[in-house]
């Protein structure tokens, strides 16, 4: 028989049955289909356009108690059959764990806002041209401006998952991403490069809203101001924000990372650790998140799990095996990089709480202090401990109300530390990667700049 | 296989493409991850799947296919065509450097063929290493081991006549370990590899790597936090090889310079100290940068990035050569069948010198020797950052204490132009890179002195 013609959600079914009958005394399918639709630039052209299709399906198989997996991007029967046996041949070849106990139970699903739209699904090769056209126009026209890299993309995908436990669901996902990085030149100077994206789960996003960020951001990076090395705040756009917690926080609130610990929150439960202005949920079926979809990729309901509640440590995030082993349940976390990949924890849409001062009344406050968009050698800084030592790029000084740029500035200090002590949290945010974050200051920075 | 690929050749000349390519992979994948001595996941994956590109009146169409077969790498080509003609005439046209007909088949030496080894052997010969490490210090908490291995086929083939087979492998451990004693805590990295199969503990015996961990651990357990600001440097082959590249390679990467990195409008010119010599070298044996013909089918050549200070060469792919009227240095790398190939660095490093180590030491009279790095990044202004994970203050001349939470950073220009001596060592490492998709590299070089570099750490 050939399976080729199934939906994919058949095709975990009949898998896990095959998983039976071959010897799997638990089982648990995983099929991703995607299909992606972009359109790349360069150094102020059209370098490309690019039109992937993957499929694959993943294995997870049970046999006394030992794991195996196994997976293909080849979905005919004969094949899922022998990646079904290569499973089963792992599993005997592997270890015992004490801790496994099972593969997850049923959960009741929420469906969330905005997770797809047929229009996105079906978007025209044209409509992307169009986008891409509209956003080279847009920046080129300023002379002084050079799109360095980018890309228009919508993508689809349907993940179908079952287990021998009676979890079987499929879903649709859909997103459009924007990408730009630019550099602007004038007199001989150029800034470094000023990269931004924006998404949209149901439409093409809007070109025009980046186009001014990003030439905002380049055009008044140019023409720095030297400063001296000085201890001072400083106030880390959402941009800036994500990228020093998806290094530092992201990885402490794993629960892999919190029962082996190896994370900076171990044992913390129940403690006041960060500053009371710091509150932080996960929400995997926040309305318009870029991570948000119904299941988790072993099957598990998404939901909002609170874990910093006015700086107070409240929970973490789990799959299914790490949840059980620290004596709770799921909190839908379970995220694979790939079809080739067993489940992992990681993090949805980190929601940081937004604050009650706007961006300008925080700049207001700061005497002197530097505000940050970018970091530059974030993902070198130490999750276990919350030490950073990075470079700020783009970023501007602050003093008495006048905003000057500055480059090769370096910022260390210990995050973990500096949550501690967050004095301002701005109201505006944004969702950049997995954090949607608002604008913070930082206290007592250490500013470095080479003299 | 041959047959169709040309028959899928001829079907997209016959709709008026100027040029097209074929690229196939068939490659098995084994993984294991041991985190604190229980096997965390094991498995398996078997890939095979096929690209198309096709350039059609100066648009270039991209599609990939996991069925490899005629009807649907026929889909495949109509899928790229329709997307390539729908952005004819919207912005400069791209054209393709053209090659002559070639055929070849390139079998790279594999002492053991990972997929002849039961995992049950990989398994126990983690969990041997698991146990030298954390019979070594009483200080390690948590061991995670992430073991891989890739062995295949890629195919290429071209409306040039060209048809290339490549068979390799390539084997990978990364070690991320912690420790603690008392409040203190510390973490540490390492990452190995080879291309000849599963000998990786003949390469690198287990102890030895365990060495290497323990005493990244051990020593930031006793670290102080170093002085910002300027101090001279000696830096170790793994932090030039990660400077190498990083800080000064990608700005050489064709695509990023003409789109303004700072070596735009710099061959011919000083960009370094006399004594540097920078090479990406497809050459050199058992690197993770070593191939004859790269995902372009382009014969990989040795590409002087920097000779004795001036800049002299660009690494380039098909695109990037014909756009700049050079020839195509083998550069173009796909992360797998999914994506096109970018322009990647393969083997980065400085040429080695003719100083001792004893030599770069002795006139510091208070520096910095950094010898481990955790991560590096660059901007195309140039200004870098790498953070290190090992490093240990000058004193007189002296390897003196560890430092911990260190970073380096400054203008990649102004740093190399710093340069005062060059050892006579040299040494590669072994990585993955990431430019949207991650390949694997490799870089490497002698010690490197720099007359000042910036610390960032206390004030």
């Amino acid at each position: 028989m050939s399976w080729e013609k199934l939906n994919l959600y058949d095709i975990v079914i009949l898998s896990l049955r095959k998983a039976m009958n071959l010897g799997a005394d638990e089982a648990e399918a995983y099929a991703i289909r995607i299909k992606d639709h972009g359109i790349t630039m360069n150094n102020n052209m059209i370098t490309g356009t690019e039109t992937h299709y993957e499929i694959g399906i993943g294995l997870r198989v049970v046999v006394n108690n030992k794991v195996g997996y196994a997976s293909t991007n080849n979905l005919s029967v004969q094949s899922i059959e022998k990646t079904i046996m290569d499973a089963i041949s792992i599993a005997r070849a592997s270890e015992k764990d004490p801790y496994w106990h099972g593969l997850p139970l049923p959960t009741e699903y929420k469906v969330p806002e905005n997770m797809y739209s047929a229009d996105l699904a079906r978007v025209s090769e044209s409509s992307l041209a169009e986008k891409s056209k509209e956003l080279l126009d847009l920046i080129t026209s300023d002379k002084r401006l050079v799109v360095v890299y980018g890309s228009v993309s919508a993508s689809l995908s349907s993940i179908a998952i079952a287990n021998t436990n009676g979890v079987s669901n499929i879903q649709h996902l859909t997103h459009s991403i924007i990408y730009v990085g630019v550099v602007a030149n004038e007199n001989g100077d150029v800034t470094p490069v000023i990269s931004d994206f924006s998404y949209s789960r149901t439409s093409i996003p809007d070109v025009e809203s980046i186009v001014n960020r990003v030439k905002d951001y380049a055009l008044t990076s140019l023409h720095p101001v030297r400063i001296d090395s000085m201890k001072a705040p400083v106030i880390l756009h959402p941009n800036a924000v994500n990228s020093l917690l998806r290094y530092t926080l992201l990885d402490a609130i794993r629960g892999d990372n919190v029962v082996r610990g190896k994370s900076y929150l171990t044992g913390k439960e129940g403690k006041q650790v960060f500053s009371e202005k710091l509150t932080i949920t996960d929400n995997g079926l926040l309305k318009n998140g870029l991570f948000t979809r119904m299941f988790d990729d072993e099957g598990v309901a998404m939901k909002n799990t609170l874990i910093i509640e006015k700086g107070i440590v409240r929970g973490f995030i789990f799959d299914n095996y790490w949840a059980l082993r620290y004596g709770s349940s799921s909190t839908g976390n379970a995220i694979r990089s790939s079809y080739k990949d067993v489940p992992r924890i990681a993090p949805t849409n980190v929601v940081i709480k937004q604050g009650d001062a706007s961006l300008d009344e925080i700049i207001a406050e700061t005497r002197r202090g530097l505000l940050v968009y970018g970091l530059q050698g974030a993902h070198s800084s130490n999750p276990e401990t919350g030490e950073y030592s990075v470079v700020a790029t783009p970023a501007w000084y602050i003093e008495n109300g006048n905003i000057k740029p500055v480059r090769g500035v370096m910022l260390s200090g210990n995050i973990y530390d500096d949550l501690s002590k967050i004095e301002f949290i701005s109201k505006e945010y944004m969702q950049k990667g997995h954090v949607v974050a608002p604008y913070i200051r930082l206290e007592d920075v250490n500013i470095i700049v080479k003299g | 296989m041959e047959d169709i690929l040309h028959k899928i050749i001829e079907y997209g000349l016959n709709k008026e493409a100027d040029f097209v390519d074929i690229r196939v992979e068939d490659y098995t994948l084994n993984s294991i991850e041991l985190r604190d001595g229980l096997v965390y996941t094991a498995s398996s994956d078997k890939t095979l799947g096929a690209a198309v590109r096709i350039l059609y009146k100066g648009s270039l169409g991209f599609a990939s296919t996991s069925k490899v077969d005629y009807e649907n790498l026929k889909i495949a080509i109509d899928s790229a065509l329709k997307f390539a003609k729908a952005l004819v005439g919207s912005s400069r046209p791209v054209s393709i450097y053209k090659v002559s007909s070639r055929h070849d088949v390139v079998k790279y030496p594999i002492e053991r063929d990972p997929r002849d080894v039961d995992i049950g052997v990989k398994i126990s010969d983690l969990r041997e290493l698991h146990k030298i490490i954390t019979t070594m210090s009483s200080h390690i908490k948590t061991v995670t081991l992430r073991y891989m291995d890739v062995t295949g086929e890629t195919i290429y083939a071209s409306s040039e006549g060209r048809y290339i087979e490549q068979y390799s492998n390539y084997t990978w451990l990364y070690l991320w370990v912690t420790g603690r004693e008392a409040n203190v805590m510390a973490s540490a990295r390492h990452e190995l590899g080879t291309r000849r199969g599963y000998v990786l503990y003949k390469k690198f015996p287990q102890e030895q790597i365990a060495k290497i961990i323990v005493n990244r651990i051990e020593n930031q357990l006793k670290a102080k936090t170093p002085k910002g600001g300027m101090f001279p440097a000696i830096l170790a082959p793994e932090v030039v090889g990660v400077f190498t590249h990083e800080a000064f390679g990608h700005l050489a990467e064709a695509d990023l310079t003409i789109s303004g990195s700072v070596l735009r409008d710099k061959l011919g010119k000083k960009v370094a100290s006399d004594l540097v010599t920078i090479m990406d070298d497809p050459t050199i044996p058992d690197s993770f940068g070593m191939f004859k013909y790269d995902d372009e089918g382009i014969e990989a050549i040795p590409v002087t990035i920097v000779e004795n200070g001036v800049l002299k060469q660009l690494m380039t792919d098909r695109v990037y050569a014909s756009l700049i009227g050079t020839k195509p240095t083998g550069n173009a790398r796909a992360e797998d069948y999914n994506v096109p190939p970018l322009i990647r660095m393969r083997t980065t490093y400085i040429k080695p010198g003719n100083m001792s180590k004893e030599e770069l030491f002795e006139d510091i009279k208070f520096g910095y020797y950094i010898v481990g790095f955790r991560g590096g990044q660059a901007n195309i202004d140039g200004t870098f950052q790498v953070g290190v994970q090992e490093a240990y203050e000058i004193v007189n001349g002296e390897i003196g204490d560890p430092v911990r939470n260190m970073s380096i950073s400054g203008n990649t220009l102004d740093t190399l132009m710093l340069v005062d001596g060059i050892g006579k060592d040299f040494e590669i490492g072994y990585g993955r890179c990431g430019k949207g998709q991650t390949v694997f590299i490799s870089d490497g070089g002698p010690h490197v002195r720099v007359k000042k570099i910036l610390i960032g750490g206390r004030l």
